[in-house]
């Protein structure tokens, strides 16, 4: 009788098993799959939109043959150059201002006695967890300058004192779009910046007041001074966001005459005549614009953290008392978190119950009718589970895969796993834009396309980072000897990996979970140009009945998302005990 | 027939890229022996020991433990099949676990029955004195005690080895003095083959049956600790443990026995002469072993000296003398009555001088930072 040759071989391992290769091949090719993976998911899109960007337009999408016009047509005439230089002034502004009030905010909560911090913190972070186009909605109905509930307010209050002071507000406007943005962004700022300000040795401030310096003295002089390479930092990562933004300065910009570069780049492919290799080279210029813009920020991200090894052992002391000046400082505060949180919610409720858009409000102008309608529709239904299969897969996909990447990236340091890791980062500098030309492209001829899974690519790849960046972190406050302990107790390294990491990472995978969660159900720059009528996702349909002109039903859905997203949040921190403002909050900045 | 030894390592090296960790070291541990790995930060005591674990690869030699192969270029048998326990600088304690959950994970990971383990784990708590803790959880536990749930937890399983870690550099003053003692009476009870690493020369003194001092990947010196102290081979052994004066001398006469100090052309005499010296050789004497007199003593080595500094230590005086062209300190027990600035006359008993060549590049001074930073991986 003879052996197979799988038995010789079986036999031959058992023999040699005591000196069992440590890192069998079987790793290896786990590693290559996990890195042909996540190049497949990241880099293939980007492939299409550039192969996309050198061909010929043809009546309904691309033709076959290569072309050098759209990408001559971009990068050198005013039709989108304009667009460029306005998203960039656009982007410059928004950042400015959020900048000045967001990290006015991260002093005040890092190193300032104020009462009720960890309530105002939440609030403050609040905006981050909800969708800004739903803002957008919320302050149209606020502030149009005929029918917004501020205007007609204000002119009712002040009409019965016999002043006339005409529409205080005009959402409509350059101004508006600036105010909506900027609203919307402050967290960001704030929470970039605020994890740097507390880490900072409070005894350097101390110095300063011991010196003679005053509270406000030292701020300007010690405290602002040393953040300022992660303000600056915050401030490039804002300005990438604003500037591949395209929502907020669309609607607003279609009605004033005001484009920006991500605009044009949608409209080219959604309105008649189709241009899709002209919105290909428009994404390649809005990905050169924030690779160079991660390039620097990156760069200025490693020099902060010098600064924050030189003094971050810091002992942190009292924090500094301001005496009556802190009144004002929750002024400020407050006025943020009314304006970017309080009345939008408010308005967004209202105009959801009201029968239509009305300058006076009486009894029966409101109604429940909108949110029947709405569930009524087959449309919102199908984009309500969308939303939530999207959501859900999306966030368990990107956790454990950028589990599994950060993991081996960080326990084996070799070079494979850190290359996967470094390619699974990279979508964080991709505007989700062009991503979406890039995955519209490649899937056209597949039976993917038109289906909800082209956008759970598109999700995917671009939370990806997100699931890399915040497991990393988890992993790293994990001490390698807890693992190596459980081996030398004859655990194997899978049953050390179950046993002892995934317990001791719970909360930060749960916190990754929710937050991605969070971003897919509120996704909407990838997702409009993927969508199809099978595969609308909420965040779409409120652009629709938006677009439609239908307010009403806009916020109806606003409210609808809003009160997901609060209740993951809430889910979040009370069952889970995972507090998402401060699990994502430095991490994400970088 | 010959008895193997408990752990063996021939040629071990181990690379880091273009970094040498360790450089060729030959050791073999006999059975129930406390040994001690000793030496400052970055000299490759801590990858020996995380190679004996198997927790690194070892770049080429091998390691065996009694007569098997547990590492070699290119094998590495994993930590988990070695029956070894370890003991972490971090102590390592599961924070998800309680204390008994801790101590009994690796018994549960031999899926032992149930009154086993419990039996095991209460023997093993009640060794290291925590059986009250049993079901604390790990996280509300004192440094001191976290450190003794991770000796219980090593030892539970009965592993052929023993590896400590620098196991008690993040206790303080205190109770790192008490534990030392408990470790090495624990480790003669259990008879348990026990390899231990520190920067801590009087922690490695108080434990350790054989002290292997390495320095930059190699191995300078192994002997037990009163024979390191008191024969140093090396000028980098009689520096690293405890104090010494070093007193460059001229090499022509050095084999001899007779030498010429450099600084002022005095005559040394040692009765320790060592054989072939190199270029530069170094006299070396310990400050307690320096004999102080307020008139001219008989015998050689006699030198006048003068008083620079008085410190009272408690126990001793620690005195710098001005003597043969340079600084000498001397350190006297009784203290005695010393006064800065008095003219005085120093003994240095030949018996107790010790030559020693000096390495190309001077000799190697040990500073602070060697002796309290942490070992590098």
């Amino acid at each position: 009788m003879t052996m197979s040759s799988a038995e010789v071989l079986s036999q031959a391992t058992a023999m040699e098993r005591p000196l069992k290769r440590r890192s069998f091949d079987g790793s290896r090719l786990a590693w290559i799959i996990l890195g042909v993976l996540v190049l497949a998911i990241v880099a293939v899109p980007l492939g299409y939109t550039l192969d996309a960007a050198f061909r010929k337009e043809a009546q309904f999408g691309l033709s076959q043959e290569r072309s050098l016009e759209a990408f001559t047509n971009v990068y050198t005439t005013a039709m989108y150059l304009t667009p460029l230089v306005n998203a960039l002034v656009l982007a410059a502004v928004v950042t400015v201002v959020s900048l000045l009030c967001g990290v006015a905010m991260a002093v005040l909560i890092a190193r300032v006695a104020l009462p009720q911090k960890s309530l105002l913190e939440l609030l403050i972070i609040l905006p981050i967890f909800l969708s800004p186009f739903t803002g957008l909605i919320a302050w149209v109905t606020l502030g149009s300058q005929k029918t917004g509930f501020i205007n007609v307010f204000l002119h009712s209050v002040f009409g019965r004192i016999g002043i006339d002071l005409g529409p205080v507000i005009n959402i409509w406007s350059y101004f508006g779009i600036v105010w909506v943005m900027s609203l919307f962004f402050i967290p960001f700022a704030y929470l970039f910046t605020v994890g740097n300000l507390r880490a900072m040795d409070s005894s350097l401030e101390e110095a300063a007041r011991a010196s003679g310096a005053t509270a406000l003295q030292t701020m300007l002089k010690i405290t602002l001074p040393m953040s300022l390479p992660a303000i600056f930092a915050a401030g490039l990562l804002i300005f990438i966001l604003t500037a591949e933004t395209y929502a907020i300065p669309g609607i607003i910009g279609v009605n004033i005459g005001f484009t920006v570069l991500p605009w044009q780049t949608y409209t080219d492919l959604t309105d008649t005549p189709i241009r899709q290799a002209h919105a290909a080279a428009a994404g390649t210029m809005l990905l050169f614009v924030a690779v160079l813009g991660i390039w620097i920020q990156r760069r200025i991200t490693r020099v902060s953290e010098r600064y924050v090894t030189v003094t971050g052992k810091g002992f942190r002391g009292r924090p500094m008392e301001i005496g009556a000046y802190r009144w004002l400082a929750l002024a400020f505060i407050g006025a943020y978190i009314l304006f970017a949180t309080l009345l939008p919610l408010l308005a967004l409720g209202l105009s959801s119950l009201m029968k239509f858009s009305a300058p006076a409000m009486t009894a029966d102008l409101f109604t429940f009718k909108h949110y029947k309608d709405l569930f009524a529709l087959g449309d919102m239904r199908g984009a309500m589970w969308n939303t939530l299969v999207l959501a859900l897969l999306s966030a368990f996909v990107c956790v454990g895969l950028g589990f599994v990447t950060s993991y081996s990236e960080v326990r084996t340091k070799r070079m494979l796993p850190r290359l996967i890791a470094a390619i699974a980062v990279l979508p964080v500098a991709v505007p989700g834009l062009v991503y979406a030309i890039g995955l519209l492209w490649a899937c056209l001829q597949t039976p993917l396309y038109g289906t909800v899974w082209v956008l759970l690519l598109a999700f995917v790849a671009k939370f990806l980072p997100f699931g890399v960046v915040l497991s990393r972190s988890g992993i790293l406050q994990i001490h390698p000897e807890l693992e190596q302990s459980a081996r030398l107790c004859g655990a194997k390294p899978f049953r050390a990996l179950i046993s002892i990491t995934a317990p001791l990472m719970k909360a930060s995978l749960i916190g990754a979970f929710f937050f991605i969660v969070l971003l897919s159900i509120k996704e909407l720059s990838a997702s409009m140009l993927l969508y199809t009528q099978r595969s609308q996702t909420l965040a779409v349909l409120t652009w629709h009945y938006m677009d439609g002109g239908n307010y009403q039903f806009a916020a109806a859905i606003g409210v609808i998302q809003t009160l997901v997203m609060i209740t993951i949040v809430v889910l979040a921190r009370q069952v889970f005990r995972v507090r998402l403002e401060k699990s994502v909050g430095k991490e994400v900045g970088q | 027939m010959t008895i193997s030894p408990a752990v063996t390592l021939r040629n071990l090296v181990k690379r880091y890229g273009e970094a040498t960790a360790i450089e060729g070291i030959n050791l073999e541990i006999t059975d129930g022996e406390f040994l001690v790995l000793l030496g400052p930060s970055g000299c490759g005591k801590t990858t020996t020991l995380r190679c004996i674990a198997g927790l690194e690869d070892v770049t080429s030699g091998e390691i065996r433990i009694k007569d098997e192969v547990v590492s070699r270029s290119g094998f590495s048998l994993p930590p988990e099949q070695r029956e070894i326990g370890m003991v972490f600088q971090s102590y390592a304690i599961w924070p998800h676990m309680s204390v008994r959950e801790n101590v009994a994970f690796g018994l549960r990971q031999k899926k032992l029955p149930r009154p086993d383990i419990e039996a095991r784990v209460d023997e093993a708590l009640d060794l290291v004195g925590l059986s009250h803790y049993a079901d604390r959880g790990a996280s509300q536990l004192s440094g001191g005690q976290q450190q003794r749930v991770a000796l219980a937890r090593a030892i539970v399983l009965r592993p052929r080895i023993l590896l400590f870690d620098e196991p008690l550099s993040n206790l303080d003053a205190k109770l790192r003095e008490k534990m030392r003692f408990e470790l090495r009476q624990l480790q003669k009870r259990l008879q348990i083959t026990a390899i231990y690493v520190t920067h801590d020369q009087q922690e490695a003194m108080v434990v350790a049956d054989r002290v292997v001092l390495m320095n930059s990947g190699r191995i300078e010196q192994i002997a037990s600790p009163r024979d390191i102290y008191d024969r140093p081979t090396s000028l980098f052994a009689a520096e690293f443990i405890g104090l010494t004066n070093v007193i460059e001398v001229d090499a022509s006469a050095a084999s001899s026995g007779g030498a010429t100090v450099v600084a002022s052309g005095d005559k040394l005499m040692s009765s320790n002469a060592a054989g072939a010296m190199g270029e530069r050789v170094a006299a070396l004497i310990r400050p307690e072993l320096i004999r102080m007199t307020t008139t001219p003593s008989d015998g050689s080595n006699v030198y006048p000296a003068r008083i620079s500094d008085v410190v009272f230590l408690g126990n001793i005086a620690d005195i710098t003398l001005q003597m043969l062209g340079q600084s000498i300190r001397c350190q006297l027990s009784p203290p005695g009555n010393w006064t800065v600035g008095q003219q005085i006359w120093a003994c240095l008993p030949p018996e107790h001088v010790i030559l020693l060549p000096v390495p190309r590049g001077g000799p190697r001074r040990i500073t602070t930072a060697d002796i309290q930073g942490e070992e590098i991986r």
